[in-house]
């Protein structure tokens, strides 16, 4: 009887605590904190929390390889890459194409604000992360969650957690990350300036658009194509506007689900042998980096493009290449309002807002081409 | 080094050019579907003030 | 003179923050329309008096709808 308790005693967990796992569970609990309290990105902060305190509860099986409940959902929707690209389909069904085809050239702005992403490669690199962590980095500078998951968990899986960690904490954060990097960047009489008013694309063309753009991405850059097919997949239910049920479907709940199966793996990854490095801060500041010379490099094509074209650009909306869809645009336009309050920035804003979503896919494929 | 400043060249280069891919497939994508619909849109719908300006025009 | 009062963005209207006959300086904010989960107030563009409401609350706008007219 007395054996029975002790080897119960000696088989629970809390014998087993360590002190990188009380660090773990800190880190889970301001991240739960964030995303109640603040409402940082809660549907993926809050999952991803909770999946970093149970792993690190000692003793429990549930990142046991080939048996534990989350590393099935690892394996199976993250390693075997199906959750993010059924992420891109919900995203694809929500998002409106047409502020970036009535405005074509604002494509150029979603270009551009992928520079943080390989910046951020190259100085990662050069801080002695191998090529392939570099890049996995690097893409945190495209603010687009799905994308750096695939990525990481395809060139650099040991830094998944802190990548994905690194990328939703910052989208919470573009509100306060972009706006003094745009005011810097920018002077009061570029600010003020309003865009002239786009085309309305017709629905004919709406609908040939996922189609055209799948193609042509996908011959250019075929490792994009898992994602860059199921974003513009979603797009044509959403346009075709005879599925309404598939489109419901994709934008709702297959969404959620599999949000949930996305956020609770990716934090189970953070243990605190693997997380608890110095790695993982220069993650963080790198990432920072990444962010900040995207929202930069974003603004100032705006400012060339400003000094051939005779229909001015706001360069604001430069800072919405990064994808965070739709926060920056939000930025952009409360910048805006700030210098001039009758301007509405926000719709331009979401032309090189999802060209930046675009954009960030083909870095991502460039990179696998390039380095697999 | 070099490997990594090729990637990153090749990288900045590989986005633009994808983008500007898109650009064109944006373009050319508008001046299709104009084309179509400015096509379809006599015969097609009822369009009841069908006049000579749709024959080029938007519907 | 009347001025009409255009939508600057599709949206949906959230609150509208004038009555038929109210007097409205410009930069007053008249109508406040709802995208991308975002609050715009829309401002009045000149002085006037409001001559007619054209949406409710609840509507659905697109750009260059017409909200409010306004008689200067």
């Amino acid at each position: 009887m007395i054996d029975g308790l002790h080897s119960l005693l000696f088989q629970s967990g809390f014998l087993h605590m360590t002190l990188g796992m009380l660090v773990m569970w800190v880190i889970a609990f301001v991240l739960i904190y964030l995303a109640i309290a603040k409402e940082f990105e809660p549907l993926l902060l809050l999952p991803i929390g909770f999946g970093i305190l149970l792993a690190n509860l000692p003793l429990s099986d549930l990142m046991e390889p080939g048996q534990g409940l989350l590393w099935r959902f690892y394996h199976h929707g993250i390693q075997w890459e199906v959750i993010p690209p059924l992420i891109f389909l919900g995203l694809g069904a929500l998002t409106d194409f047409r502020p970036m085809l009535a405005n074509p050239r604002l494509i150029f702005l979603g270009a551009a604000a992928q520079g943080g992403v390989y910046v951020t490669f190259f100085v990662a690199h050069a801080a002695g992360m191998s090529l392939d962590q570099a890049a996995s980095i690097g893409i945190i500078g495209g603010a687009d969650g799905p994308t750096t998951i695939y990525l990481t968990s395809k060139l650099a899986p040991e830094l998944l957690g802190s990548a994905a960690v690194a990328a939703y904490s910052y989208m919470a954060l573009v509100p306060i990350i972009q706006p003094p990097i745009m005011k810097g960047l920018t002077t009061k009489a570029e600010r003020v300036i309003r865009m002239k008013k786009g085309r309305k694309p017709s629905n004919l063309e709406v609908i040939l658009f996922p189609l055209a753009a799948t193609i042509v991405v996908v011959l250019l850059v075929p490792p994009a194509a898992a994602l860059i097919s199921m974003l513009m997949l979603g797009n044509l239910f959403r346009e075709a506007k005879v599925v309404e049920r598939l489109t419901k479907a994709s934008q709702n709940e297959l969404l959620n689900i599999v949000t949930i199966f996305l956020g609770l793996p990716v934090g189970a990854t953070m243990n605190a042998d693997t997380f608890l490095r110095p790695q993982a801060i220069s993650i963080f500041l790198l990432g920072l980096v990444a962010f900040a010379v995207s929202t930069a490099c974003g603004v100032l094509l705006a400012k060339g493009m400003n000094l051939v074209s005779k229909d001015k650009i706001n360069p604001l909306i430069g800072a919405a290449g990064v994808s965070a869809v739709p926060m920056s645009a939000r930025v952009v336009h409360k910048v805006g309002s700030e210098a001039d309050k009758k301007n509405y920035l926000l719709m331009y804003a979401m032309g090189p807002n999802v060209a930046g979503v675009i954009g960030t896919v083909i870095a991502a494929g460039v990179f696998l081409t390039l380095l697999r | 080094m070099s490997e990594a400043l090729s990637v990153f060249v090749t990288g900045i280069v590989g986005v633009f050019a994808g983008m500007a891919l898109l650009y064109l497939t944006v373009k050319l994508n508008a001046f299709v579907a104009g084309k179509i619909d400015a096509r379809r849109a006599p015969a097609g719908e009822p369009a009841p003030e069908a006049t000579d300006a749709q024959e080029d025009g938007r519907p | 003179m009347d001025q009409e009062m255009l939508a600057p963005l599709a949206g949906q209207v959230l609150s509208i923050k004038c009555a038929v006959g109210d007097a409205i300086e410009e930069d007053d904010e008249v109508v406040v329309i709802e995208a991308l989960k975002m609050e715009t107030p829309v401002f009045a563009p000149c002085d006037g008096t409001v001559k007619e409401i054209r949406v409710k609350e609840g509507d659905s706008v697109e750009e260059d709808d017409v909200l409010v007219i306004l008689s200067t």
